[in-house]
């Protein structure tokens, strides 16, 4: 009868449970290798078995579990969300007006802290752009645009309110990060980790910029080009809606922000009308749930700080 | 080449474990009767000895994954974790207790005779320190329920005094800051501050079940390619891809973006706005 030593069994088992053959070669023979960083935590002193295993072989052979959106840390969602900021503000220029902006900000934090999802890793900003066309839009993470265009299609603040409510609500449910195609995003989270252990050598931070490009530009066609489907942008409305009724705003303002786009926008132009479903849908859609429409009741300061900050825009 | 017992008649070696260790346990005062009685009548803790004759991978990988995941909010994903590495060391410690001698010395409470069981392959288990293990794998999961940790996913975090953003700061986090959870109400996790220093709030969107690895080595990579329960800081998507990518988009100003970020509000506005505005929002506490 052979005899292996403990140290042949415990680096042979190991070897085996890492080649995936663990199950059927071990047989009744209990073996494994677990790294025991909970053991540490415990407060219990057990002596370790001195398993030897070559790490490096971990990496190579370590089985990739698939990875979907939700494995997009909050904080490689803040760097996606930067990059996408500074590719919608390629389309449209900033509006240079600070009190404006400010006014935005202050509401637009106002709404996001109502939300499902108030802390993102970088938080939440907002900015006007420079454009008469009709478009308000969001990156993941948080940074969120909206056009002068747009803004005029708001008659008072509840309206205003409504489109960043809405948009808010894109970046609670990451509408933006589920564009990414689901193929890149294994590769991107767990293969190239693997390869960069410390800071990534030239080989592997070119492919893994070439794998955030490729995520770059799934989100940016579809936000910016093709929009996101008719389901995402109605569970926005629906987000935008409960976060209006939370911070006390009249849901009725995505009403008339509705209406009074639908009467300015012009079909075939590169902005909202592409991008969003008809607003009459919208609004029927939004009227089954918060009820008949009921006019917005204009309060006095809420209405003049409303055309104070936006005056000129 | 190498061979093991036949299948042991092993049914009352769940009890013999847990009267042997914990007695023994007891006598060296490592746990307190208290202890004890937690142990023998927690659902989820008992002494899982297995005794069949193959070890298929799902009985490790399942057993205890499987109970825990019906009640989730118990568990952090990290002691989710820690539930399953356990019976995963428990096997390579088994390995371990093997030696030479060719036998299984089990020791017998009714008799408090040691039994000795030859084995035809040349290994032999110290039951004793089994035993141990399987103690120590039952105290790991006491612990598990008793405090739930979570990790600060956010680049700044903070706890508040009340749940709700309305509520003063008494405390800031760093991202990957691991807290304690106390309790929770709606959206709001009670959090334990460093250093005794009371219980703060904050908003649940603000943590994470992962473990955050701030300094990923080789083991932490893998680890996190194979599993849910790890996320490593600065990795994949970062900095230094995203100035890469700067590089090969020159066209991008990205310190618009950077502007757009400083430009922060203070709480104290909030609340002005909401008042001044007859707006009736809560700070996150619905």
């Amino acid at each position: 009868m052979n005899q292996i030593s403990r140290r042949e069994f415990l680096m042979l088992s190991g070897r085996l449970t890492i080649l995936g053959l663990g199950a059927a070669a071990a047989g009744r023979l209990l073996a494994g290798c677990a790294t025991l960083d909970s053991m540490a935590q415990s407060g219990i002193t057990i002596p370790v078995a001195g398993v030897n295993v070559n790490t490096a072989s971990i990496a190579s052979s370590v089985k990739a579990v698939s990875k979907t959106f939700e494995d997009i840390t909050p904080e490689q969602e803040y760097y996606i969300g930067r990059t996408i900021g500074a590719q919608i503000l390629n389309k449209y220029r900033p509006y240079s007006k600070k009190a404006a902006n400010r006014y935005i900000n202050v509401m637009g934090q106002t709404l996001a802290q109502a939300s499902d999802r108030p802390e993102t890793f970088g938080g939440y900003h907002f900015l006007i752009q420079d454009s008469d066309e009709i478009n308000a839009l969001a990156a993941p993470g948080g940074l969120i645009f909206i056009t002068r265009g747009m803004l005029r299609c708001c008659p008072h603040e509840d309206a205003v309110a409504a489109v960043l409510a809405h948009e808010i609500g894109h970046v609670q449910h990451q509408h933006g990060l589920q564009a990414i195609k689901k193929s890149r995003l294994t590769d991107a989270l767990t293969t190239l980790a693997v390869e960069g252990t410390k800071t990534f050598g030239n080989e592997q931070l070119a492919s893994l910029t070439t794998a955030f490009e490729d995520s770059i530009t799934d989100i940016t066609s579809t936000l910016i080009n093709s929009g996101y489907s008719r389901a995402f942008e109605q569970t926005a409305d629906v987000a935008a809606i409960s976060i209006l009724q939370r911070v006390g705003y009249n849901p009725n303002g995505l009403v008339d922000m509705l209406k009074q786009m639908d009467r300015q926008l012009k079909p075939g132009r590169l902005d909202f009308a592409k991008t969003h479903p008809d607003p009459q849908t919208r609004i029927s859609q939004i009227t089954s749930q918060i009820g008949v429409y009921q006019p917005v009741n204009l309060i006095k300061n809420r209405q003049s700080r409303f055309e104070a900050a936006l005056k000129g825009v | 080449m190498f061979r093991v017992s036949p299948p042991f008649e092993l049914k009352k070696l769940g009890t013999i474990f847990k009267y042997k260790v914990l007695k023994m346990l007891l006598n060296k005062g490592k746990i307190t009767k208290v202890m004890i009685a937690m142990l023998s009548t927690w659902k989820y803790s008992g002494f899982h000895v297995f005794y069949g004759n193959r070890i298929a991978p799902l009985f490790f990988d399942a057993q205890y994954p499987l109970t825990i995941k019906n009640i989730p909010h118990i568990f952090s994903s990290t002691e989710r974790n820690t539930l399953s590495i356990p019976s995963q060391y428990l096997i390579n410690k088994i390995g371990s207790c093997c030696s030479k001698s060719g036998r299984i010395q089990l020791s017998n409470p009714g008799t408090n005779r040691r039994s000795i069981m030859n084995t035809p392959n040349g290994f032999h288990f110290r039951w004793r320190q089994l035993l141990i293990m399987a103690v120590a794998l039952s105290l790991l999961m006491a612990q598990a329920v008793a405090s739930q940790m979570m990790s600060v996913q956010v680049k700044s975090g903070q706890a508040r005094k009340s749940p709700t953003f309305l509520g003063p700061v008494i405390a800031d986090f760093a991202y990957g800051d691991r807290v304690q959870i106390l309790t929770q109400q709606g959206a709001w996790y009670q959090v334990a501050l460093p250093s005794g220093k009371g219980q703060g709030w904050m908003h649940m969107s603000a943590l994470t079940e992962k473990k955050i690895v701030l300094k990923a080595g080789a083991k932490d990579v893998s680890q996190a390619a194979s599993s849910d329960e790890l996320a490593l800081a600065g990795k994949g998507f970062n900095k230094q891809v995203e100035n890469q990518y700067r590089t090969r988009n020159p066209n991008l100003d990205f310190r618009q973006i950077d502007q757009m970020e400083a430009l922060t509000v203070s709480q104290a506005e909030i609340q002005g706005f909401i008042q001044d505005g007859r707006l009736t929002a809560k700070g996150g506490a619905q």
